[in-house]
């Protein structure tokens, strides 16, 4: 349409509204909403209009986007208690000017990252086991300044963000759970200059036809009056599909592939006693991953064994001395209470050991797909709550060649078509590799499962004979590589915005 | 998992430049490490918990020559015998630290050797020493210590010396509250018996696992070392002594023997280093590997991971390596030997098993695109809550609610006894976006039960939810009966009467109790509530729009699949 055309079009009613409501505060720029307000227009009307009235060249439009920051929970701690570099700083004057390294991460949350600040600050030195105060440390540095600040006012926009305190910003953000940011878009409109002056002669009012309604069909008005052209080139209102969350869509992609490769899916709870999450996959009960700081587990409850009685000693017999497995066991005395305590399960082989112990078959092939919890505070990688695939496959004839091929079938119809093999270890498989997988968009090698053979020690106290091909992998990671997210927490929670919007080609 | 820093040209020293740099860092992966970061010469990995000797480049080195099959076979220490001797007395050092073990080395500690050695006990000590409670460490100057060195315990909390860090002598009492040490450790010696290491002079070198003397010290330029190994167990004291019995050996300190005097007036010499023994099955080996290795092959292959064979069914292990519990260890073994980038993949057995997917998380697939047919679109919170979304919850007794020990982050504490709390929250997060919203979560909540072997039930909910100038109760209903008939088996037995909580999220009056008749007599289930938001509720998280919903219990037609 060239423009002495578009000049000649009439003005549509919501043109008119919009610029008597716009007139009000004559060529000076107002907010979108602050419109539909004044001229009792809904958003949508309102932003129809304005786009009508930016290409007659009527109104100027700018959108803005405003990131706006606040505390998180630790950001809030942080603001009454001071950050963790700080309480090193007053736990050191309060010792002498010097302490151990392990006391002061015992007492200090975030230790790591405060002791990395306060090196960086200063204000401390390591020497060995120990840390040192050294001077300077009376000095605000700029994230402290910048906590109070925003601590003061509640929230802050990225406008009123000095250059330092940008960089003050982004060092906090990289500690989890210190800033909360959000993103809003502000669309700023205001009246061209002349424009009312100009407007009753440039653009007459005649009477058209703006909507053809069942009215204007059967009293034949159309055949009186012309229909009103549209500018169809102009932006419409965005509507939003029903639709799957991301990681759904790859969980079902994952399942279609284990079905084509003749597995049956299995599923079990997420609450699951120690003994089936840790003792049966011969983890021993002194392991670092069993400890409160890594596992969930439930207060007040204990989980009732009694009938997996015979399981139940088996198991105690495996881990004190191998039991009648061949193996020489763990060697420490076995408690059942230990067993009985009650997690949310770290992995989801919990579930595929169950149903071997219950099934005891010679041959199978099973897998799961679904959540496990890790008691993590949430950062960028990790999330306390996360999604894994696991598959086992039993029959006679496997062997670790078997389970290779198997693994890169799989990955290739996951898209990965190059795959290597690291050995490394699980308590409960022997032998065991990690699978790295080529990506070719990033262009690197990245590691992405684990798998092995089933240990004697897991197998043999269930009566399983035959050998055990496991393997499994979190999903969560393929799912922010697929879409490019480079916050993990960006998966869950508020995000529809992503989730409405995110195209999945 | 621990991380060792690593010199890529010390590593090609240790490999006698017979390989070069770009090919050790190649390797590194294939002998079970993680690179974390390499910068220049330096690398850092990671290494597994089963591996303490790799608590030290050189016990890094060491397996690394035998994967390039530079010095391959159990590695040959032979100490000779040294000046000290211990004796273990025969009182109650048995009931709370029994073993010790020892060595001693002629070697002048650099700067660097000094920063290896701390790493390595710190390693030993989070790893195979559980945070000191089953092993602990000790570095000593030799050249101050007079045999023979006195291992005893005491009940005396007045007992004193001078504590590592201190200028004169402290009680125990003391060292307990007043150091950091003590107050660390304390809690491992909670019988109130105090292991004690001392010299013919009563020179205290330690109070094992607590704090080291200060008079024993290792400085830098010191030339000669005295190590002690305290345990709880045998068998880690002896896999400790001989991973840094090895380590100084290998960066080449003369090794000396201890010689150790128990109880009962036995006398072993420490460390021992002569192999250990597994049952080598190769039959099995080659079973678990798909592999027709023949015995020389295999044998080769064990050799490369410094292990051995010594006959047909007897591998050899050094001391330094705890982690082969099975015959089965020794596949994993061969295959490392071998080379695992030299076992290539070989096709699966055929088999008639045909695939399926589960029925249950099928009948969610059905009402998951029922939903979404409606327009709704899926939002996926966490199973954990904070106090908040619990406080949201309908049953407001708290001894109702499930909550994990410790939390690291208070906003995941407590598992969900319902979806809505969360994602009506999460809508407050996301009033920036254009109305209407219309999303759906399908998930699990937990409940207590009695009948559960856990104590806890899951069920499968969905929860719909608009949020919209124009929603309404019968935006709600009509959005569930359009999904009951689409989803719902018998959906004609689901009928609604008034609801009434004033604690829940729903409004009194405005919402409605769904049941689900379960037999022809009129008894029902209660499956769900649906409804408009209460403003009050709005109010509490935030909301300055309209809000309908409903959530409803899918286990009544879960459960019958």
């Amino acid at each position: 349409m060239s423009s002495s055309e578009t000049e000649k079009a009439p003005l549509h009613p919501i043109e008119r509204t919009l610029i008597s409501a716009l007139a009000r505060s004559g060529t000076n720029p107002i907010k979108i909403d602050e419109i539909a307000l004044q001229s009792s227009l809904s958003l949508d009307q309102v932003r129809r209009g304005l786009e009508w009235l930016r290409s007659k060249k009527l109104v100027e439009i700018e959108e803005k986007e405003e990131r706006f920051f606040s505390l998180d929970i630790e950001g809030k701690k942080a603001l009454t208690e001071g950050l963790p570099e700080r309480k090193i700083v007053r736990l050191l004057q309060g010792s002498g000017g010097s302490a151990l390294l392990s006391e002061l991460a015992s007492k200090i949350e975030g230790f790591s990252a405060g002791l990395g600040r306060a090196k960086q600050n200063g204000w401390v030195k390591v020497e060995g086991e120990r840390v040192l105060l050294l001077s300077n440390f009376e000095s605000e540095e700029p994230e402290e300044a910048l906590i109070r600040r925003i601590g003061e006012s509640g929230k802050l926009s990225e406008s009123e963000l000095s250059k330092n305190e940008i960089t003050a910003l982004q060092n906090l953000q990289r500690r989890p759970e210190f800033i909360t940011e959000v993103r809003n878009k502000q669309t700023m409109v205001r009246l061209k200059e002349g424009v009312l002056t100009t407007i009753s002669t440039t653009f007459p009012e005649e009477e058209t036809i703006g909507q053809i309604t069942p009215e204007v069909l059967t009293t034949g008005k159309w055949k009186r009056f012309p229909l009103r052209e549209l500018d169809v080139t102009s932006p419409v209102p965005r509507i939003f599909p029903g639709r799957r969350h991301p990681l759904r869509i790859l969980m079902g992609e994952v399942r279609d592939i284990f079905v084509s490769m003749g597995f049956e899916e299995i599923d079990g709870s997420y609450v699951q006693s120690s003994f089936w999450n840790f003792d049966a996959l011969f983890i021993p009960q002194r392991h670092p991953a069993r400890e409160l700081q890594d596992t969930f587990y439930l207060k007040e409850i204990q989980a009732n064994l009694d009938k997996f009685a015979s399981e139940v000693r088996a198991v105690k017999a495996t881990h004190e001395n191998g039991g009648s497995t061949g193996s020489i066991g763990w060697n420490y005395n076995w408690s059942e209470d230990e067993a009985r305590r009650v997690v949310l399960r770290t992995h989801t082989t919990a579930v595929t050991i169950r149903y071997l112990a219950e099934k005891k078959p010679s041959e199978a092939r099973v897998f799961t797909v679904s959540k496990v919890f890790r008691n993590e505070k949430p950062t960028y990688k990790n999330n306390p709550e996360f999604h894994q695939v696991d598959g086992v496959m039993v029959s006679k004839k496997l062997n670790l060649r078997t389970l290779m091929s198997v693994i890169t079938k799989f990955y290739s119809r996951l898209g990965f078509e190059k795959v290597k093999f690291w050995p490394t270890y699980f308590p409960y498989t022997e032998p065991s590799m990690q699978t790295v997988v080529y990506h070719e968009k990033s262009k690197r090698w990245m590691e992405l499962g684990g798998m092995g053979v089933f240990r004697p020690e897991v197998t043999a106290p269930f009566g399983i004979k035959n050998p055990v091909l496991a393997w499994g992998l979190g999903l969560d990671r393929l799912v922010m590589l697929r879409y490019n997210l480079e916050d993990i927490r960006q998966l869950f929670g508020p995000n529809l915005g992503w989730i409405r919007t995110i195209s999945l080609s | 998992m621990p991380v060792v820093e690593l010199s890529l040209s010390r590593l090609a020293r240790y490999a006698k430049n017979r390989v070069n740099e770009a090919e050790i860092l190649d390797s590194l992966p294939y002998i079970g490490l993680d690179i974390e970061s390499v910068e220049g010469d330096s690398v850092r990995v990671e290494y597994n918990p089963n591996r303490p000797d790799f608590s030290s480049e050189a016990g890094i080195a060491r397996s690394l020559v035998g994967l390039f099959g530079i010095e391959t076979g159990i590695p040959k220490y032979s100490f000779p015998e040294g000046p000290f001797v211990i004796e273990v007395d025969s009182g109650e050092i048995k009931n709370v630290r029994p073993h010790i073990r020892a060595l001693s080395a002629q070697i002048k500690v650099s700067e660097e050797l000094l920063k290896q050695l701390i790493a390595m006990q710190e390693d030993l000590h989070n790893g195979i020493g559980k945070k000191r409670a089953e092993v602990a460490i000790g570095f000593h100057n030799s050249s101050v210590i007079r045999p023979p060195v006195r291992y005893f315990a005491t009940r005396d909390k007045s007992f004193s010396f001078q504590a590592l860090g201190s200028i004169e002598k402290s009680t125990i009492e003391d060292i307990l509250h007043n150091t950091e040490q003590g107050r660390s450790y304390s809690h491992i010696l909670s019988q109130g018996i105090f292991p004690i290491l001392a010299d013919a002079d009563g020179t205290v070198l330690s109070m094992p696992p607590i704090i080291n003397g200060e008079i024993t010290r290792v400085k830098e330029g010191v030339e000669s070392l005295f190590v002690d190994v305290t345990s709880v167990s045998k068998e880690n004291a002896d896999t400790t002594i001989a991973i840094i019995a090895s380590m100084l050996s290998d960066v080449g300190a003369q090794v000396q023997t201890v010689s150790i005097i128990d109880n009962t007036g036995q006398m072993i010499k420490s460390p021992e280093m002569n192999p250990k023994s597994m049952r080598f099955d190769l039959d099995l080996v080659n079973a678990i590997l798909g592999m027709d290795l023949g015995f020389d092959e295999a044998k080769k292959a064990l050799q490369r991971t410094r292990l051995d064979l010594w006959a047909f069914e007897e591998a050899s292990i050094p001391r330094y390596r705890n982690d082969i519990l099975h015959p089965v260890d020794l596949a994993e073994e061969v295959a490392l030997g071998y080379g695992i980038r030299n076992i290539t993949p070989q096709r699966m057995p055929k088999s008639s098993l045909s695939g399926r997917l589960n029925p249950r998380l099928c009948m969610i697939d059905l009402a998951i695109e029922a939903i979404i047919g409606l327009g709704f679109t899926e939002l996926m919170n966490y199973s954990l809550e904070g106090e908040f979304e619990n406080s949201l919850g309908s049953d407001k007794s708290s001894n109702g609610c499930l909550k994990v020990e410790q939390t690291r982050s208070k906003n995941y504490e407590y598992l969900r006894s319902e979806l809505l709390p969360t994602l009506l929250t999460a809508l407050s997060l996301t009033s920036h976006e254009e109305y209407p919203q219309k999303v759906f979560e399908i998930g699990r909540v937990f409940k207590r039960s009695q009948q559960s072997e856990t104590g806890v039930a899951e069920e499968e909910h969905i929860a719909v939810v608009i949020a919209d100038s124009e929603a309404r109760y019968t935006s709600i209903r009509s959005v569930f009966e359009a999904f009951a008939k689409l989803a719902l088996r018998d959906s004609g037995r689901i009928s609604f009467s008034p609801y009434r909580n004033p604690s829940s999220v729903f409004a009194p009056g405005r919402s409605a109790s769904i049941s689900f008749a379960i037999d022809s007599r009129g008894r029902s289930l209660q499956v769900g509530i649906m409804g408009e938001i209460s403003p009050a509720t709005l109010e509490k998280i935030g909301l300055k729009i309209p809000v309908s919903a409903f959530e409803l219990n899918l286990e009544p037609w879960l459960s019958k699949v």
